[in-house]
């Protein structure tokens, strides 16, 4: 049986605040109180850890697309810290489009070259799909042209960076594996 | 030590559950989807009585909404989100405030639809009992929201310092979660305890920290990505 709540006055900001509610204490005073520790902590400094997802602690957010978001994210029992991206929740229409993603992740963590980034590991947690690669900390080519202007590359840069990203394709088509999404935002210099 | 221990108090992320599962059903988006409307139905309560419904009505539609959420005819008018459970449920609201017929059928009806137990005379108890605000109704309904996290939040560690057997250290300490310690509380309270200032201070600080992850864990409940958590909090503190 509830009973009908009670009324305090706060000692501190003079609210009214419901003693039966928080243990009595004043929710303005609490939230202003746990903001500042959000702000101070965040999950990131004071080694405090972030928010998980399966085996992994996820941490800022580093990009975000149509279909998942991609964090930094920290293998919390071999201490790998990794680019993980999570597939948005609702985002697949069936479980053959969840399959697929799977097994295009599981396609993709076979590739094995230098100038690909390399899928470390692949699964779901909490009905999330998700896989985790290689964090490159570079900017994007778009970023660096962005910031440099069309000076920014000399002709011999510009041709060693095409090499390489034709024998990285190379080296996934020879695998049956096409990006489909080929861009300046998509390649990261290291 | 991860912010969320694996305590079972961050299982599953209820509206992610909710999300995947879509227009189908099934036995956990459902028990999912229940307890989301279960804790989270005063602010929607407040909501419809900040529009301007009577007590009455407020209760009756904010039945008739859960009706249709658990039903998952909201989620074929609404779409799903991909996003937060509270954006989802204030659309879902606007959406049945703009269909009369819907509420008309809802309010004739009576009570005749109860998916979810809410006591209706508490709820407005609490509605009065709540200070009036010159906030936006979206506005009001995310500090009612933010408030529903902290009181869950707090409950939860009110449970664990009791399941630890130390009731009687969180009655002293709780209040330091709501405000810094003034000079000589800490010494107060380690001669009333039996520890030195210092292990209070300790304990103060871990108090601090358990609830902030607690409040994470429970918003993290409501988006659609753990990661969402804490940009949730923010936008709901600040």
């Amino acid at each position: 049986m509830m009973t009908a709540p009670t009324a305090t006055v706060c000692p501190r900001c003079r609210q009214a605040v419901s003693a039966d509610r928080l243990g009595g204490l004043c929710p303005q005073c609490l939230s202003r109180t746990l903001l500042r520790a959000l702000l101070a902590g965040g999950g990131g400094q004071d080694g405090a850890a972030g928010p998980r997802l399966g085996d992994y602690e996820l941490g800022e957010e580093l990009g975000r697309g149509a279909m998942g978001a991609v964090y930094r994210a920290r293998h919390v029992t071999l201490g790998q810290v990794v680019a993980l991206k999570v597939v948005l929740a609702g985002e697949f229409a069936g479980e053959a489009e969840r399959r697929r993603f799977l097994a295009e992740a599981g396609q993709a963590a076979r590739l094995d070259h230098p100038n690909l980034v390399r899928v470390l590991n692949y699964g779901e947690a909490e009905g999330r799909q998700f896989y985790a690669m290689e964090l490159v900390e570079g900017p994007t080519l778009a970023e660096a042209l962005r910031a440099g202007g069309p000076g920014r590359f000399t002709m011999h840069e510009r041709a060693s960076l095409l090499g390489q990203v034709a024998r990285a394709l190379q080296h996934a088509h020879e695998r049956g594996v096409l990006h489909r999404d080929l861009k300046p935002g998509n390649i990261l210099l290291d | 030590m991860p912010a969320i221990p694996d305590n079972g108090v961050f299982a599953t992320t209820h509206w992610s559950v909710v999300l995947t599962a879509g227009d189908g059903a099934s036995p956990a988006a459902e028990a999912a989807l229940e307890r989301l409307c279960r804790t989270y139905w005063f602010p929607l309560y407040a909501h419809l009585r900040r529009r301007g419904r009577g007590p009455d009505d407020a209760a009756e539609l904010t039945q008739e909404l859960f009706a249709r959420l658990l039903r998952r005819d909201a989620f074929r008018t609404v779409g799903p989100e991909k996003g937060r459970f509270r954006t989802f449920l204030l659309t879902a609201a606007d959406h049945l405030l703009a269909d009369q017929h819907a509420m008309d059928t809802a309010l004739k009806r009576g009570g005749g639809t109860r998916p979810v137990e809410l006591d209706a005379l508490v709820a407005e108890d609490r509605y009065a009992l709540e200070p009036v605000s010159s906030d936006t109704p979206g506005r009001d309904f995310d500090r009612r929201w933010a408030l529903v996290l902290l009181d869950q939040a707090f409950a939860r560690l009110a449970e664990e310092q009791a399941a630890r057997d130390d009731s009687a250290g969180f009655a002293h300490l709780k209040a330091f979660l709501a405000a810094d310690a003034e000079p000589g509380d800490y010494v107060r309270i380690g001669a009333a305890l039996g520890v030195a200032p210092n292990t209070v201070a300790k304990r103060v600080e871990r108090l601090r920290e358990r609830y902030r992850e607690l409040v994470l864990a429970e918003a993290m409940h409501t988006v659609g990505a753990p990661a969402e958590a804490e940009a949730e909090l923010r936008s709901l503190f600040t």
